[in-house]
């Protein structure tokens, strides 16, 4: 199961904001990736994340292997809507 | 072994510290400036006791930096968001659970597993094209950095790891690396990068080791273990010298010890001129440990403590305490003679990284020294308690760097007025009546010395950035390097205007840069007036000798002369003319 969101806030995905993603997938039951065009990243490693050099504008899709993880899913989502709370 | 026989080769460097020494080359890491670590191979049985040390290492570091967060004043939620995300690096899967693979996969020590791993991160950010989340990795260095400093220092290696006696030959060194050098086991050092007066050649000189910077291609054209010879007093490096060579180097080596040790012995001698008038000769300081060193030179006071090394080595900043216990160690080991504690000045070269994430074009034009105290009061005031505490103790003098313009004095009075209070009110004992010194090192404080005399107790002259700021040079870029004149005119007028404004007020007035340590200014320096020296003290003995044979009277006539003529050139052909007789032998290369 998938959700696609774009980044909001002018910084793009950032230290701050991958660190709260990674807290947040680290509670999840199994894997949860980013995807960023081709290039797919553990949610759980902030270093990971930040690799994927997303900057504002840019389409990601959140990855989630395991059904029970829906509620992490849409609090990820939630996240990237509120452009990490920066905008 | 390669066994084919290697031509001499000569490398020209910048002198850094005077001495000649003959090794084998040590070469430290290439690309990346700095890089001691110990890299070694393990076998199966030791992988897991070795993951145990890296996870050590980690929780370390971790809690370490849990006590920086604590203290962390939390309306700085900026930096605590980034802290906090720190926190969670530290236990990311790609540094630390990738660190982990490498040690059990590729059988690594963990500082080598965790630099490896480090390295391929880094790569993989130079590939984001977005400027700003491309230097993310800052905070991944960062992070990086801290566990291997606890896994380094747990073991207590870096520099001080080196047990065979060699030359280091390294693209840079911070004065942190020099100072861990261990004399026993290292008989010089050469680098790359670096300047005459940047701060690792002072610290060289102070440790009296040989050295010669800013060579640019030494770690290029040196393998480890070829043999060197580093004349630091010409500035040269011979790699793989041939025989001849050899012995006539030998025999210098052998001159030179005898003549140090002829300044040596004279080193208790007064400084007094030969017509009688005394002066006090100290010693700059940046370690406790070089106070032993200091008083075997003959130091009388300590002219000026450096207080930036225990921030840059804790790389976090010390709390009171800490501060006070090594205050505390100076001024008790000096008592009854005193010691002037300059408060930090976080610039450049010394440059910590983990108290600001913004880089400057200009670090030396920027928010350095008090400037950067002002912006941070809480620090600030943490270092002026740990000073007045230490001052009931022993003999303390206050030193305020790169001060411009009276209102920072003003601030700096109200706010040290602050830490009086906070003393009080936490029942503390301590002593609030040490004198106050300003540093003179930026021309505005030079126009205007006269009036900070209203305000302070004394003055320092810092040559070294009062030359760098007067004449618009970066010390430690070569191109530039040689504008770098302690003797040019416009630089003596400004230290006369400086001693004048302190006779007219009736202050102190001090000099400490590296400016005082050179016998050869020495005669314009008795000249003007200046009583107060402060050097590194590896120089006082030859300081002293010059001193011994000046005479004060003839050297205020010289300096009316001096300062009529109008170029560097000049002047310094007249002092060394009116002066052969007297000017210390000076070790001369053939290459000159």
């Amino acid at each position: 199961m998938e959700r696609a969101v774009i980044i909001k806030n002018e910084l793009g995905m950032h230290a701050r904001p991958a660190g709260v993603i990674a807290k947040i997938a680290s509670t999840a039951q199994d894997q949860i990736k980013l995807c960023v065009n081709s290039i797919k990243v553990d949610a759980t490693s902030i270093i990971d994340i930040l690799t994927l050099g997303a900057v504002k504008g840019t389409k990601v899709v959140i990855e989630i292997k395991n059904q029970e993880d829906i509620v992490i899913l849409n609090k990820i989502v939630e996240f990237f809507e509120t452009g990490f709370g920066e905008v | 072994m390669n066994s084919v026989k290697s031509e001499q080769q000569i490398i020209k460097g910048i002198s850094s510290s005077p001495g000649i020494c003959i090794g084998k080359a040590y070469i430290v890491d290439k690309d990346s400036g700095i890089d001691l670590i110990k890299r070694y191979w393990i076998d199966d049985s030791q992988i897991e006791k070795e993951i145990d040390r890296f996870k050590q290492a980690v929780a370390k570091a971790k809690s370490d930096h849990a006590k920086i967060i604590e203290a962390l004043d939390k309306d700085l939620s900026e930096s605590l968001n980034i802290l906090e995300t720190h926190m969670v690096l530290f236990k990311d899967k790609m540094l630390y659970g990738k660190t982990i693979d490498t040690i059990s996969n590729d059988k690594i020590n963990a500082e080598w597993a965790l630099r490896k791993v480090s390295r391929k991160i880094k790569a993989m950010f130079k590939k984001i094209d977005d400027k700003y989340l491309q230097a993310r990795v800052n905070d991944i260095v960062q992070v990086s950095d801290k566990i291997m400093s606890s896994l380094v220092g747990a073991q207590d290696i870096k520099i001080s790891d080196i047990n065979k006696r060699v030359i280091i030959v390294a693209h840079d060194l911070s004065p942190a690396d020099v100072s861990q050098i261990q004399l026993e086991h290292i008989k010089g050092f050469v680098t790359d990068r670096g300047g005459k007066n940047s701060h690792t050649s002072i610290v060289a000189k102070s440790l009296k080791i040989p050295s010669v910077l800013g060579l640019g291609i030494a770690t290029t054209s040196v393998k480890n273990d070829d043999i060197l010879i580093v004349d630091g007093s010409t500035g040269t490096l011979i790699i793989n010298p041939d025989e001849n060579t050899l012995f006539e180097y030998e025999d210098r080596m052998a001159v030179f010890a005898k003549y140090m040790a002829d300044l040596e012995r004279q080193s208790h001698l007064p400084a007094v001129t030969k017509d009688g008038l005394t002066m006090n000769l100290m010693a700059n300081i940046e370690l406790v440990e070089e106070v032993v060193g200091a008083k075997d030179h003959g130091a009388k006071d300590i002219g000026l403590f450096r207080t930036e090394f225990l921030y840059l080595d804790l790389k976090r900043f010390p709390t009171e305490d800490e501060l006070l216990s090594k205050y505390k160690e100076l001024v008790e080991l000096m008592h009854p003679n005193s010691v002037t504690i300059r408060t930090l000045d976080i610039n450049g070269d010394k440059v910590n990284p983990y108290i600001t994430t913004i880089e400057e074009a200009n670090p030396s034009l920027g928010l350095r020294a008090v400037r950067f105290c002002l912006e941070n009061e809480d620090i600030f005031i943490t270092q002026l308690k740990a000073i007045l505490r230490a001052a009931a103790f022993g003999n303390i003098k206050l030193l305020i760097p790169m001060i411009s313009c009276v209102e920072e004095i003003i601030q700096v009075k109200h706010i040290i007025g602050k830490a009086v209070t906070e003393l009080e009110n936490e029942d503390k004992i301590f002593n609030r009546d040490i004198p106050l010194g300003a540093m003179i090192e930026i021309p505005s404080a030079v126009m205007m010395a006269e009036h900070f005399a209203d305000h302070v107790d004394f003055f320092s002259i810092g040559t070294n950035d009062l030359i760098q700021y007067s004449m618009a040079i970066d010390r430690r870029n070569r191109r530039v390097a040689h504008l770098y004149q302690a003797l040019n005119p416009a630089v003596l007028k400004m230290i006369k205007m400086t001693c004048d404004a302190a006779e007219k007020k009736d202050i102190d007035v001090v000099m400490c840069g590296e400016m005082a340590g050179n016998p050869v200014n020495l005669p314009v320096l008795v000249g003007l007036g200046l009583k107060n020296l402060s050097m590194n003290s590896a120089s006082i003995p030859i300081v002293k000798k010059m001193i011994r044979d000046l005479d004060a009277e003839k050297a205020k006539e010289c300096v009316k002369k001096i300062m009529t003529l109008n170029s560097v050139k000049e002047i310094s052909e007249f002092v060394l003319a009116e002066y052969k007789d007297i000017l210390p032998f000076i070790h001369s290369g053939k290459n000159r």
